[in-house]
């Protein structure tokens, strides 16, 4: 508790914590006031917001304002989803690799900055141009896959640093196992760094499935937010002055990264043991 | 020079094996689709045809055209000796324009709006951040929260809003392609000013984000900079502000380098959606046409290029900051 | 400070930059105006050019009709500009008007004989006569070809002299009205030029496909001028060997431009930038100001030409059985399904095999009427409640024997928009009642393939999509004619739902022969009977077979129902060809 006293001391992560908090909020109340099917059309194509559909229809006359909320939350979950994904690969290479050093190190960075250099996005593209099912589960699975470099070397760089610590030399001379010696000893003293990790590993999912929705390859079937910006463009809604059928999608997921950006930049300025000392 | 050369071929050795698996990628994974990759061109070509073993004749022609009759191992071969002669293959839906024509032609596109708005976003991002770290006041108060903003969002929202703000709804730009598609390309002054006005929304995107990125990052460096010691030494010593700007600068630079070689792979990528959203025909363009129609030979090579242009970016950029940085060289002094 | 002052010269320059490119903008032409406005290509003079959309989506691919796929002007057998048909067809008279054909007759019951125009010669000067259509149908024997279909239903082809010609067509399963087809969706090709290539390509079939054919060589009034990504421009032969006869096309120029999908055209099409599109526009009417013409003056604005349609599978169960099909077909709200999905842009549909008023006429109204259908829930529910079809608790019937009625997945291909918009609307009214429909839209290849070997639930479709002297032949062979249909699982080209009945084969091969006018009567009467009793699919509305939109700003006159022309919707195709020639600035 005397890390949320901390945590909510800090103003940009407060900010960008109280966003989400809005975000979330619309996403998870706003099907429960209105719980039609977001694919039902209710009006005219291409309606300007009204009184009736606050934020207008789409080009199949779908109500904008409910696929907003459910597109969210796909995104949302998509997000999670493949955060955690990213985050427990990165996390088990990057401390492996830190706290092993050596051969083992530079193999697994070596590994790791091919997932960097080779842009995870065109992996992306392509696993998901092949694969036959696309739901949100394998949409997430394939992103995790591909964006857990990031973890895996800020984790890495952590375990290198606490490599040399005094509890560590012990815990190694005891003859405990490298695994042990990992989770035991290395773990709790970066869980928050790791926390933060994932935040931006969520960051980063959500953007890769609205860049790979938008590209028409996201999940079959569902809405997301990129999927909402992928039927604006196919349907060129920006040409045809559509703008609620796109502003609205963009911002949300503009202030959904943003705002978990500051929430990490907040943690950062905390956590990060570097900064710290 | 010793400790550099080994620097040198170690970072080539790399580059060398992230190709070969990069190449692996593209060569694998349509193929893993299941179903006929043929299918769509022959479809096309026997569509009426009644008689079966016409239609099988037809199917065997472009197998073997394909080599899909051979093992996979043997059309990787065959795959990667094309390659380096810069046989793309065909086009499955422009068939039978050859995918390297294709390409051909929207290259000069993407490369006319990315390599001016990476230049110009990093230069002004970095000039903007240092300014921001060094005046502070009012200025970093503005500046910083708005290049926060613009840095943390993606892409096509960037690009998405500026085409709506500037293009539709203003009008102060054309909203999308390369020219106007009424003029034949030619060099006269009206079709010059036609992809002038065209060019600029999509550069403008791109290079703000990149401004946004380089600009964080400029202004956390020099931040970090200017309280170092040399600085109020310097200061104290009655040095010229302007040369310990100079040398800050130079300071904090260096590993806005480094930014430039992690962020070129999510850039390069990431500017190819700016051109979906702008219907301009570049790479990126090329290649939400060819995902769509499913053209898989059109995709490979698509992906391919924008691997190897990734990497061949990086590695300028690793190689140009081996010869910056002493400390590298004397890292790898040390080492050995 | 140099940084400082680096900085602010490129952000000047930047400015400077920007401001050039921005000024001059396209603001849209004010009302009435002429296109000062509108950009003008280099030394062609905008009012030369007749600039069109609507047939092209890519940059010209190739030219070659042995390729299966030729972008525009060479892309349908029937658009006259570079390679010409015998003769042109036109779907409002239902005729054959006379092109490089001068007459047609039938000398013997099998026996076609026709005859060429004087002067007839392809754009480099060569003369086009009959030993030119003797290699075009000999060829598309070797080769296959949009019209090699033809072929087979012949038996000879007998070369008179240079002007004359005759095709001998075989007995069995002879069309009259499907001969006559050919006469109007053949194009002649140049005997010099392609079996020269034959030789060169050693009559290799994929060669020959492969071949781009730029600059072809044809008889048609207008050659090849220029393509890149963004257009095709056609510049006109002022040499063309119908000069004498039909005189010259107005424009000297036609330019297809390409464009990405329909928004954009729209707007060009608005601010004058495009004469002539033929893509779907939402609500035509609001672009009146702007001088947007439509064929119709007033509402539903486009001809009704063809039947889109949701074929069933009949072999799936629960769809197997006709009163479900039955009960489907009450269900949709037809009223909404072409207000909303097709902007009322075609009356309401009545449910039967004909489109064209000359084809209703030959129903007998009296036996008709009670079989057909029209929209209405109650009677839907009441069909299924006849037939013991429970509602479970989630609103989804049962039938007796355990069949759920759904999920069935309903194809098309994904970006079609009305048809999109259709799917839709119908998976809501299919709810209503009580069956559960699944959109399911896809990429064009998977709608294709699934269509085409029968492993779909209901798919949708439109049968014989072109205009043709065999329209109701065609529309009810394409929905209905089981002979030489594969079973599912391999690749059927028509009847994919696999519908059985062999009466309907034979009611179909005796309207191929008929003429007696009373006896057609009798023949498509009973056809419609059986139509509307086995319901094996349900026609949706009514469609123009392309969309015919102007702005007569630049150029005037263009055909359209009111100017008694007759001449048809289709400024590309058959007998609208004609309306090139009627054009004025």
């Amino acid at each position: 508790m005397h890390i949320l006293k901390i945590l909510t001391s800090s103003f940009k992560f407060m900010l960008g914590f109280i966003i989400l908090i809005l975000i979330l909020s619309f996403t998870l109340l706003y099907p429960l006031m209105n719980d039609a099917d977001p694919f039902a059309p209710v009006g005219a194509a291409f309606e300007p917001p009204s009184a009736e559909h606050l934020v207008g229809t789409d080009n199949f006359g779908r109500d904008v304002l409910l696929s907003l909320a459910h597109g969210t939350r796909t995104s949302l979950i998509v997000g999670v989803l493949a955060g955690a994904i990213a985050t427990v690969i990165g996390l088990g290479l990057g401390l492996f690799a830190g706290y092993k050093g050596g051969i083992i190190d530079e193999i697994l960075m070596a590994f790791a900055n091919m997932f960097t250099v080779i842009p995870p996005f065109i992996i992306l593209i392509l696993i998901s141009v092949s694969i036959q099912t696309r739901s949100i589960w394998m949409t997430a699975a394939v992103i995790g896959i591909t964006t857990w470099p990031w973890t895996a070397r800020a984790v890495r760089a952590q375990a290198v640093s606490l490599r040399e610590r005094d509890h560590i030399n012990i815990a190694r001379l005891s003859g405990f196992s490298t695994w042990r010696i990992i989770l035991q000893e290395v773990l709790p003293y970066i869980m928050s760094y790791v926390f933060m990790c994932y935040v931006i590993q969520i960051s980063t999912g959500i953007l890769s499935e609205s860049g790979v929705s938008l590209l028409g390859l996201g999940p079959l079937n569902t809405v997301s937010l990129g999927i909402l910006l992928n039927w604006a463009i196919l349907f060129e809604a920006p040409v045809a002055g559509a703008w609620w059928t796109f502003v609205p999608a963009a911002m949300t997921v503009a202030f959904t990264t943003f705002s978990l950006y500051l929430m990490q930049l907040g943690m950062d300025e905390i956590f990060n043991p570097k900064l710290r000392s | 020079m010793k400790g550099y050369r080994r620097y040198f071929t170690k970072k080539l050795m790399w580059y060398l094996l992230t190709l070969i698996v990069a190449i692996l990628f593209n060569f694998m994974l349509p193929r893993m689709i299941t179903g006929n990759p043929v299918d769509q061109i022959v479809k096309r070509i026997t569509v009426g045809m009644h008689d079966t073993d016409n239609i099988k004749a037809t199917y065997e022609t472009f197998y073997k055209e394909y080599n899909l009759d051979k093992p996979m191992y043997q059309q990787f071969f065959i795959y990667v000796g094309d390659v380096l002669q810069g046989d793309l293959g065909t086009s499955f839906s422009m068939y039978p324009k050859k995918v390297s024509d294709i390409l051909k032609r929207a290259i000069p596109w993407t490369v006319a709006i990315q390599l001016p708005a990476i230049i110009v976003g990093w230069v002004l991002g970095n000039v903007l951040g240092a300014i921001a770290a060094y005046k502070k006041g009012i200025f970093d108060k503005v500046i910083f929260p708005i290049t926060l903003f613009i840095s943390s969002i993606p892409f096509f929202v960037l690009s998405i809003l500026l085409l709506y703000g500037f293009g539709v709804a203003l009008e102060w730009f054309p909203v999308g392609g390369a020219y106007n598609r009424t003029l034949i390309p030619g060099p006269y002054w009206a079709f010059y000013k036609s992809v002038l006005q065209h060019h600029f929304l999509p550069f403008a995107s791109i290079a703000l984000i990149m401004l946004g990125g380089q600009g964080i990052g400029m202004r956390e460096m020099a931040l970090y900079e200017l309280s170092a010691d040399y600085v109020k030494y310097s200061k104290m010593m009655g040095i010229r502000e302007s040369k310990i700007v100079k040398y800050v600068f130079k300071n904090a630079a260096l590993p806005q380098v480094t930014g430039l070689a992690i962020s070129l792979g999510t850039m390069i990528a990431g500017a190819l959606v700016t051109e979906i959203v702008f219907n301009y025909p570049g790479l990126g363009l090329t290649m939400f046409k060819a995902l769509r129609a499913l053209d898989y030979p059109m995709i490979s090579a698509c992906t391919l290029l924008i691997t190897i242009t990734v990497l061949l970016a990086n590695f300028f950029v690793d190689v140009l900051y081996g010869f910056l940085d002493p400390r590298i060289k004397a890292n790898q002094i040390e080492e050995s | 400070m140099r940084f400082k002052k680096k900085s602010t010269i490129i952000l000047a320059l930047l400015l400077i930059i920007s401001l050039l490119a921005g000024c001059q903008t396209n603001a849209p032409a004010t009302e009435g105006e002429s296109n000062s406005k509108a950009p003008v290509a280099n030394d062609d003079p905008r009012q030369q050019t007749l600039f069109v959309t609507g047939m092209q989506w890519n940059p010209a691919q190739n030219f070659n009709w042995f390729s299966g796929w030729p972008a525009w002007p060479t892309d349908t057998t029937a658009n006259p500009m570079v390679y010409e048909p015998l003769f042109l067809y036109n779907s409002v008279t239902d005729s054959l008007a006379p092109f490089l054909g001068k007459e047609y007759a039938w000398v013997e019951p099998l026996k076609l004989k026709v005859t060429l125009q004087e002067g007839t010669k392809f754009s480099d000067g060569e003369v086009l006569d009959t030993a030119d259509i003797f290699y075009t149908i000999d060829a598309a024997k070797r080769y296959w070809t949009s019209w090699t279909g033809y072929t087979e239903g012949m038996e000879s082809v007998e070369v008179i002299d240079e002007k004359t010609i005759q095709f001998n067509f075989i007995d069995k399963d002879f069309n009259e009205k499907n001969a006559l087809e050919m006469l109007a969706r053949m194009p002649i090709l140049p005997e010099h030029v392609w079996a020269a290539k034959e030789k060169e390509f050693e009559n290799d079939a994929t060669k020959m496909s492969e071949f781009f054919n730029d600059n072809p060589i044809g008889s048609g009034a207008y050659r090849v001028d220029f393509h890149d990504e963004t257009q095709i421009r056609t510049k006109r032969n002022d040499e063309w060997w119908g000069k004498e006869i039909y005189g010259l096309p107005a424009p000297q120029f036609i330019t297809h431009l390409i464009y990405n999908s329909n928004d954009a055209s729209t707007l060009d099409l608005k601010k004058g930038v495009l004469d002539y599109s033929q893509n779907f526009i939402s609500k035509v009417w609001e672009l009146k100001d702007s001088g947007v013409r439509t064929y119709l003056e007033g509402a539903p604005y486009y001809t009704e030409e063809t039947l889109p349609t949701f074929y069933i599978n009949l072999h799936k169960a629960g769809l197997d059985n006709v009163e479900v099909r039955r009960a489907l077909a009450y269900a949709l709200n037809y009223p909404d399904i072409t207000d909303k999905a097709m902007n009322g842009y075609s009356s309401v549909i009545e449910p039967s095999l004909m489109v064209f008023d000359y084809e209703k006429a030959y129903l007998d109204q009296d036996k008709i009427k009670a079989l057909a259908w029209s929209y209405d829930a109650e009677k839907a529910n009441a069909i299924l409640d006849g037939i013991g079809a429970k509602k479970g608790d989630d609103g989804i019937r049962v039938l007796p024997d355990g069949t759920r009625l759904g999920p069935w997945k309903v194809e098309c291909p994904a970006g079609w928009t009305e048809w999109n918009a259709t799917i839709e609307i119908a998976a809501q009214n299919a709810k209503a009642v009580g069956i559960e429909l699944v959109p399911s839209f896809t990429e064009w290849g998977v709608y294709d393939n699934n269509k085409s070997q029968g492993t779909f639930d209901i798919t949708m479709d439109t049968p014989a999509g072109y205009a043709t002297p065999s329209g109701v032949f065609r529309r009810a062979h394409a929905l209905l004619n089981s002979e030489n249909v594969a079973p599912i699982g391999e690749a059927a080209y028509w009847n994919y739902g696999r519908y059985d009945n062999p009466r309907v084969n034979q009611i179909l091969k005796d309207l191929g022969v008929a003429t007696d006018e009373a006896k057609k009567k009798e023949l498509f009467t009973e056809l419609n009977v059986i139509f509307l009793t086995d319901v094996p699919t349900i026609p949706l509305y009514y469609r123009p077979s392309v969309f015919y939109t102007f702005n007569e700003t630049v150029w005037k006159n263009f055909p359209t129902e009111a100017d008694g022309k007759q001449i048809p919707a289709s400024l590309f195709d058959g007998a609208g060809y004609l309306g090139l020639f009627e054009l004025t600035n």
